[in-house]
């Protein structure tokens, strides 16, 4: 990675007025958005979750959009250039199974409840000890992936633009810093549905065109299967436990690790993406948000593998880990060859707003959380909620101040998705645990949240170290190998869920179980009812039932994975 | 749990008239609902993401059919031969002009804000759909 901020002349792009007029008008029109909500903030509510009154159309696209950040379609395309057809794991089974269940069965709590962030939910549920662990990493994670968002940032504005490292950073965090700290999260959800459109806007010619220079899909499947060999273009073979596939994880590792214990770590328990369906308007639509957010999940690959293929097969010595040729920059290097300006200027704002929109993302996340489950718990209660609303814009210049500083922390990875499911794999897996069986087992006590929390971020950490992290702790060699470190963090993922599930029961049976009354709300068998004043006459039309929403999406993933087998 | 309509009442019976006709107190309850309703909805289309979408695809795609019009040999090589500012542009406007219309056609209206701000409105599911209680109060 740090090679290319040597700006590689094969990345440069030849940007003309036209580009950077596009890309002008978008940082005005973001800008645009932050004062003109500016003047709706009257309460903390207002700049933390946009009031809860957005519709599901929007709170979808955002939900999408808060994890369709640049990081991830470089990274997505990166995959699809190294590991092939088998990257639509990412989506299909890393993602759509689980943004329907946190849709379908564990939205009622969330939003049912009241609860203003994830770690608030903990609070109620279990107590103030695993609320505050649980906040408190969630807070460092967020600022550190704000980093890593701010720094690749950097380095692609740096590789094609020729911008200085320091002025990438500083205009981008710029930015969002004025469009949060002014509208708060509904500037940052405008944004990301707008970002969403843009970087289509640009994807979508370049993958078109890529497929165009290869020949069509045909084209690319002959020259994939001459370059990678035919498993390249399926999502399944070479997946048998003990054979061989670019991923470099068997079909256990993809549906336990990835499939159930990564993905719905992420998806239901992360407050980033959380966040946005609290800020719907009403149940109806907080539990549609996540479902209307898969359905562009599912298509979505075509637009990164393809560019991602299409630049295996196209650009000469193309590959590695390193230089201007690596496998992340895949999409850049075929934006400078194949798209006139013009285009070339979509394609650019595209890609710098996906960056922003994940950065202020994460931002938006981490000034609730500080502010709500650090501040008002823990430092000053009671206050007038003017206080909380001056301290939500605070804490975003520190927490934006927080991750210019820790962006050069991701310089030491080479591959930036390794990395992000790494923070996942130690932070987000055992939280699944613990909220599954915290929502389906009434019994489980507070300490045992607290126990099966700590059990397995300390099981993730310890594969990790034993896999990766030998050498600092003074070992030979790694005692635990896998087949790639993609293959590592699913598996620790899993050791994470298995650690703090195993606590998590063992501390229950020994310790007593809140009483069933202050459970109202938050578990299984005491959900709360929507009062029927907040239904909206719309909610009821057949195709906003979340159930047939989820059912089609699931559908959806069943059939493509069967066609791409 | 005490709602949002019980809150407001009490506010509103305060003073004046406490042993007023429930079904005056009821009309009011409505009118208050109603005025905040309608505040809602003026707020929600004053800031309709729609038009910002719709204008920004609008201007971006003005802007990539003029461009589309001095297309260079260059620029149709490197684009294998597609005049793909054209095609984009030609997209990005019809989009822009799709959500623009959505919006003037079918505004923010009172259907699409609820009566009591979202999540005030819950209650366990363990009491009735109709919460019994404060009738019996009453």
């Amino acid at each position: 990675m740090p090679t290319t901020t040597v700006a590689g002349s094969l990345l440069k792009l030849h940007a003309n007025p036209l580009d950077f007029t596009i890309l002008a008008i978008y940082f005005c029109v973001v800008l645009g958005i932050g004062i003109a909500a500016r003047t709706r903030i009257r309460s903390s509510l207002d700049f933390f979750l946009s009031g809860r009154s957005l519709p599901a159309w929007v709170t979808g696209l955002a939900f999408i959009s808060a994890n369709l950040g640049a990081l991830e379609i470089l990274g997505m395309a990166a995959n699809g250039a190294q590991y092939g057809v088998a990257t639509v794991h990412f989506y299909w089974i890393g993602a759509v199974p689980a943004m329907v269940f946190l849709g379908l069965i564990m939205m009622p709590f969330y939003y049912g409840a009241k609860v203003r962030s994830v770690p608030e939910y903990l609070r109620l549920r279990f107590n103030r000890p695993t609320h505050f662990v649980n906040a408190l990493t969630f807070a460092v994670a967020t600022v550190l992936i704000a980093g890593v968002n701010l720094y690749a940032l950097a380095l692609v504005v740096n590789a094609l633009l020729g911008w200085p490292i320091w002025l990438a950073i500083l205009i981008s965090a710029v930015v969002v810093l004025v469009y949060i700290v002014l509208g708060g999260l509904n500037s940052a959800i405008y944004n990301e549905v707008l970002q969403f459109f843009v970087i289509l806007a640009g994807l979508i010619p370049l993958t078109v065109i890529g497929l165009i220079k290869v020949g069509g899909w045909h084209g690319l499947v002959s020259r994939i299967n001459a370059k990678m060999g035919p498993t390249a273009l399926h999502a399944w073979q070479g997946t048998g436990i003990g054979d061989h596939n670019a991923l470099g994880a068997n079909w256990i590792a993809i549906t336990l690790g990835l499939g159930f214990v990564l993905s719905f770590g992420y998806w239901t328990t992360n407050f980033a993406e959380v966040q946005r369906a609290l800020s719907a308007r009403n149940l109806s639509a907080a539990r549609r948000t996540p479902l209307i957010g898969a359905y562009p999940k599912i298509f979505i690959p075509a637009l990164t593998i393809i560019p991602g293929l299409v630049a295996v097969a196209t650009v000469p010595h193309f590959g590695g880990a390193s230089g201007s040729l690596q496998y992340n920059n895949a999409i850049p290097l075929l934006m400078g060859q194949l798209l006139p300006n013009g285009v070339l200027g979509v394609a650019l704002t595209g890609l710098l707003a996906a960056f922003m929109a994940g950065m202020a993302a994460n931002v938006s996340a981490f000034n609730t959380v500080v502010t709500y489950d650090l501040w008002q718990d823990y430092v000053a209660r009671d206050r007038d909620d003017s206080y909380y609303l001056w301290l939500g814009r605070v804490f975003t210049v520190i927490g934006i101040v927080v991750a210019v500083g820790t962006a050069f922390m991701a310089s030491a990875y080479s591959n930036i998705m390794n990395y992000i499911q790494l923070l996942f794999s130690i932070f987000n897996a055992p939280l699944f645990a613990t909220f599954i069986i915290g929502m389906f087992w009434k019994r489980m006590t507070g300490w045992a949240g607290f126990a099966g929390i700590i059990a397995g971020t300390v099981g993730a950490y310890v594969t990790h170290m034993l896999y990766a992290g030998a050498a600092w702790i003074g070992l030979a060699h790694p005692v635990l190998h896998f087949g790639s470190a993609q293959d590592a963090s699913f598996w620790g993922a899993v050791v994470a869920f298995v650690a703090d599930g195993v606590f998590s029961v063992a501390v229950t049976l020994v310790t007593t179980p809140k009483p069933v009354e202050a459970l109202d709300g938050l578990v299984w068998g005491r959900a709360r009812r929507e009062d029927p004043r907040a239904v909206l006459r719309g909610d009821k039309a057949w195709y906003r039932s979340p159930a047939l929403l989820g059912a089609g999406a699931l559908v959806l993933v069943a059939v493509l994975n069967v066609a791409y087998l | 749990m005490s709602s949002a309509a019980d809150e407001s009442a009490r506010t509103l019976g305060e003073g004046t008239a406490g042993d007023r006709d429930p079904l005056i107190r009821q009309a009011e309850q409505a009118a208050a609902a109603r005025a905040q309703a309608e505040q809602r909805v003026h707020a929600a289309r004053a800031s309709d993401v729609r038009y910002v979408i719709g204008g920004l695809f609008l201007l971006y795609g003005a802007m990539l059919l003029v461009a589309s019009a001095f297309t260079t040999a260059a620029n149709l090589h490197k684009a294998q031969g597609v005049n793909i500012n054209l095609w984009t542009g030609l997209a990005m406007f019809i989009l822009g002009g799709l959500f623009v219309t959505w919006a003037t056609l079918r505004p923010v209206s009172v259907d699409d804000v609820a009566e009591v701000p979202a999540g005030e409105g819950t209650y366990p599911e363990s009491q009735q759909a109709e919460p019994a209680q404060p009738r019996h109060r009453r």
